[in-house]
């Protein structure tokens, strides 16, 4: 795969990836580098608002749990919303755009003027608004995530559809009698892969940090579980002294987010020609 | 000879770095341009003409480097001149330039007068012919030049079309716009970059046609970058013909068109459809630069070539200015 | 150009008629009780149906939108079941608040994103390049609650240069409202210690919300150089004699600015996004601490009329951003 090899000479690229992975292997596999993953969320007491040491790499939190460990733990709840909203807005945001982007006519009126209004407001204040409704908690925040995210796929999809529609091998498909829905699914889908996949790359950091403000908000993650946006809210309160506590969560989503950008960006330049030739 | 040649070009060398070592681009390319001359340079795309072109202007690619040689232009070395000097004293002021693309040439955010202007403003003129200072704050009389030569390339209603953005002009049109301002600082040397080439049979006409008429007019001189021979028969007095960065011929373009000598000459009037009647390709590929071959780059496609052409680079033989040739088999000294 | 901003306008209607729609059945549909949220903790069951009936809660949802929306017309949003104010009132406090948190953010993220981009383009691969790509890739990965904290934890808290929460000093009257920032108004009104005071304030915040936005139009900007530089019309333009600062300037920049403005519509979603955590841990009286209050309160009345207010200014700045377009790219006017 000549592409492959492009993207793994991208060192920016080759970074997220990389981070990615870590970050992947720490949400499978937490015990590999927690000791014991029952008592991070069962603290002690003694230990309470511990600076960073050798022993509490992160230093300690307000129960006196190991921020290090929860930072940790706090990766897969990320990844998984991250995931599953994403996955779910590709579910309706996919054939959504499709469909209006090859049928056109009322369909693409009616699926099109539904984006504009989901897009009428910036997609946070939909997202609390739906996350509130459902009641606190991880999955309502999933929930009201996909609920305001599906627009930007279909958009893309949209757009990109309409673009291979008019190319000449589809009319010669029409023209040999194929049905649209093969069509749709065997010849568009897989011309519009590409900036579908960019688009779920950067939305997957563009989701954890979304995720992230509901948890600090208090819509998300409920407490006691390690969830980096709402570690974030609780160690505000102990600032300035207890430094620590809000630093390393927002660090963790820093990198994370980061990693998803980078290789986002990798892909953007394989897959958007005038960008590559800018390389 | 008469007079002094106008440009010089003298066993000029390019070689540009790249990731697989340095390719030369231009190899001991040897002509020169009298003044008030059409001189043609033609060759296939990727043999170096645009790079040669871009060189005189004094700009050459970035990352090369000139192996040898000078270009001399009314009596001084270009190479030896700064940066800046050469921006203002040889592009713009005594060099004219007209581009190969009509379309993308012009800067779409901006009217053509506030373009045009700016290449007046940079030609660096000293002075206008009545000896008043052509200085940057005398807007108005800059303009009324611009609408001079915007009226004699034939644009109707020149003072209007200043105020105009480039999307509102055809490819024709915008070509002309584009003659007019290589004409605007009075230059004495036009190079002319492919002009015809983006643009419809019949505009390409009476572009031509424009050209040899206000070349005639104002007494310029002009080195003309094609590939069409077509083009070469109606426009150009002198030609040489470029093969891989090397000059193979040189000569008068009725000559050489009716008299082609060379084997690559004769190949590409051939491949002109409409002079020899069917479409004939030279086979092979334009040698690359980075690893060329011995002796006549030509070689491996040339249907005559024999085993010194592999060995020895043949010389450009002939005399000074009149029919030149580079060639074992078909040369002067065969 | 009028007839474009007018039918533009009116295109914005539908819009915030479906996103009314849409927040109202929501609502509706899940969020508690407005009735009891309004009668209060301690009231009788029968008190909170009286309520209901006053409210017409037990109207038909058709009925009830309808009614909605013809109070809304006039300008009528009801009344904040938490502030017990007319929605319309409170509205017209905050909003000048946000809009100059917002301004001032997107202020930042043009002048400095344009001109590191400018000069990442012009410098390509050059160190500062490369830093400015760093730092603008990690700018975009920054939750900017997280960042916000920082910021006050670093210049509020440890340095104590910078003001930690607010519009201005305790204590400080506010300027005579003329155009609802602060700054502006007291330096219209000879305030000058107020208006430093103001600005010392918006500083942290603003910069907060701009940092996303300042990395976006860097990056747009900078390929956009690039691009506009290996045009054809810039190497036309140094061929006839332009020297290379004036190709950049302003021949290549003008060109260049048109993705990044285009842009600016997109930030000012993020913009608002931003501003509703951001101006919780700055305690900035604006809109978006009001919306997140209304949505934890349940107050219906506030809701609904903050998201339509959001809503009309995003369309209202999207318009605005067509038409800047329309002034740096002639071809685009025409269209208008």
């Amino acid at each position: 795969m000549p592409l492959l090899r492009k993207l793994a000479r991208d060192v920016p690229a080759v970074m997220g990836f990389v981070i990615i992975i870590v970050a992947l292997i720490l949400a499978a596999f937490p015990g590999l580098f927690v000791e014991d993953i029952a008592r991070v969320n069962r603290g002690n007491i003694l230990y309470r608002l511990q600076p960073p040491s050798a022993e509490f790499l992160f230093g300690t939190d307000d129960l006196g749990r190991d921020i290090f460990a929860r930072v940790i733990l706090g990766t897969r709840p990320a990844i998984e919303i991250a995931l599953s909203v994403v996955a779910l807005s590709m579910a309706i945001g996919i054939p959504l755009g499709l469909a209006a982007g090859y049928l056109g006519g009322w369909i693409s009126g009616t699926v099109m003027r539904l984006t504009d209004v989901f897009l009428a407001v910036p997609q946070l204040i939909l997202a609390i608004a739906i996350a509130q409704i459902l009641g606190r908690g991880a999955e309502s925040a999933m929930i009201a995530l996909a609920a305001t995210y599906w627009p930007f796929f279909t958009r893309t999809v949209y757009a990109e559809t309409q673009r291979v529609r008019s190319q000449l091998f589809i009319e010669a498909l029409e023209g040999i009698g194929m049905g649209r829905r093969r069509i749709m699914l065997l010849h568009i889908l897989p011309n519009i892969a590409a900036p579908v996949i960019v688009r779920a790359t950067v939305g997957m950091g563009f989701i954890i940090l979304t995720a992230a403000v509901l948890g600090f908000l208090g819509v998300g993650a409920t407490p006691p579980s390690p969830d980096w946006g709402l570690s974030i809210s609780e160690g505000r309160k102990y600032l300035p002294e207890q430094w620590w506590y809000a630093t390393f969560p927002g660090l963790a989503i820093l990198v994370l987010v980061l990693g998803f950008n980078l290789l986002g960006d990798g892909l953007r330049d394989l897959v958007d020609p005038k960008l590559r030739r800018l390389r | 000879m008469s007079e002094a040649p106008l440009l010089e070009v003298r066993d000029l060398s390019l070689s540009v770095k790249t990731d697989a070592g340095p390719a030369r681009i231009l190899d001991h390319v040897d002509f020169d341009i009298r003044p008030g001359e059409i001189f043609g340079i033609v060759g296939e795309s990727g043999c170096g003409k645009s790079t040669l072109a871009k060189t005189v202007l004094g700009l050459p690619p970035r990352n090369s480097v000139i192996d040898s040689g000078r270009v001399m232009f009314r009596g001084e070395n270009l190479f030896e001149l700064s940066r800046r000097q050469t921006a203002r004293r040889l592009r713009g002021g005594t060099m004219g330039f007209i581009p190969q693309d009509p379309f993308q040439s012009f800067n779409p955010t901006f009217t053509i007068g506030k373009q045009m202007l700016e290449i007046l403003r940079w030609s660096g003129l000293p002075e206008d012919p009545e000896g008043r200072p052509f200085g940057r704050a005398d807007r108005k009389r800059h303009r009324d030049r611009l609408i001079e030569v915007l009226s004699a390339v034939q644009i109707p209603d020149p003072a209007e079309a200043l105020d105009r953005y480039p999307h509102q002009f055809s490819g024709g049109q915008r070509q002309r716009i584009l003659i007019a301002g290589a004409l605007a600082a009075r230059p004495g040397l036009i190079l002319a970059d492919e002009p015809t080439t983006a643009l419809d049979v019949t505009t390409q006409m009476q572009i031509l046609k424009l050209l040899r008429d206000l070349a005639a007019e104002y007494d310029v001189a002009m080195m003309f970058v094609t590939h069409d021979f077509g083009v070469v028969a109606q426009i150009c007095d002198r030609v040489s013909v470029m093969y891989a960065g090397q000059t193979v011929e040189t000569g008068t373009a009725a000559d050489i068109i009716d008299n082609p000598r060379h084997p690559y000459t004769e190949k590409l009037i051939g491949c002109h459809p409409e002079r020899s009647g069917n479409l004939v390709g030279i086979p092979g590929k334009v040698s690359s630069p980075i690893d060329p071959p011995m002796g006549c780059r030509f070689h491996p496609r040339c249907a005559l070539a024999e085993r010194r052409c592999s060995e020895v680079r043949p010389p450009l033989e002939g005399p000074a200015g009149g029919r030149r040739i580079a060639c074992h088999v078909r040369g002067a000294a065969s | 150009m009028i007839l474009f901003v007018i039918r533009r306008l009116i295109l914005i209607v539908p819009t915030l008629l479906g996103l009314l729609v849409l927040t109202f059945m929501m609502l509706r549909m899940g969020a508690g009780d407005p009735a009891a949220a309004i009668a209060g903790d301690n009231a009788t069951p029968e008190q909170i149906a009286r309520i209901r009936e006053d409210l017409g809660l037990n109207d038909p949802l058709v009925i009830q939108f309808w009614d909605y929306l013809s109070h809304a017309a006039r300008g009528d949003f009801g009344v904040s079941a938490y502030t017990n104010r007319a929605v319309g009132a409170d509205i017209a406090l905050r909003l000048p608040a946000t809009l100059e948190l917002t301004f001032f953010a997107l202020l930042i993220a043009a002048v400095f994103g344009i001109a590191f981009g400018t000069l990442a383009g012009v410098w390509r691969n050059s160190v500062f390049d490369h830093v400015t790509r760093v730092v603008s890739v990690a700018g975009l990965a920054t939750a900017s609650f997280w960042f916000a904290i920082m910021l006050q934890l670093i210049f509020s808290m440890d340095l104590q240069v910078l003001p930690l929460r607010g519009r201005l000093p305790t204590g400080m009257p506010p300027p005579p409202f003329i155009t609802g920032s602060y700054v502006i108004d007291a330096l219209f009104t000879g305030r000058f210690e107020t208006a430093w005071e103001a600005l010392r304030h918006i500083i942290l915040p603003a910069f907060t919300i701009s940092l996303g936005g300042l990395a976006t139009v860097a990056r747009f900007t900078r390929s956009s150089v690039i691009s506009s530089m290996q045009s054809e019309f810039a190497s036309y333009e140094r061929a006839v004699g332009y020297p290379e600062r004036r190709v950049v300037l302003p021949y290549v920049l003008r060109n260049s600015l048109v993705t990044p403005v285009t842009q600016i519509g997109l930030l000012f979603g993020a913009f608002v996004s931003s501003a509703v955590a951001v101006e919780a841990i700055f305690d900035w009286p604006g809109l978006g601490s009001y919306l997140v209050n209304a949505i934890f309160t349940s107050d219906f009345q506030a809701v609904l009329a903050v998201t339509l207010v959001i809503g009309l200014v995003y369309g209202i700045v999207n318009i605005v951003v067509d038409l800047v377009h329309g002034l740096l790219d002639p071809r685009v006017a025409e269209r208008m």
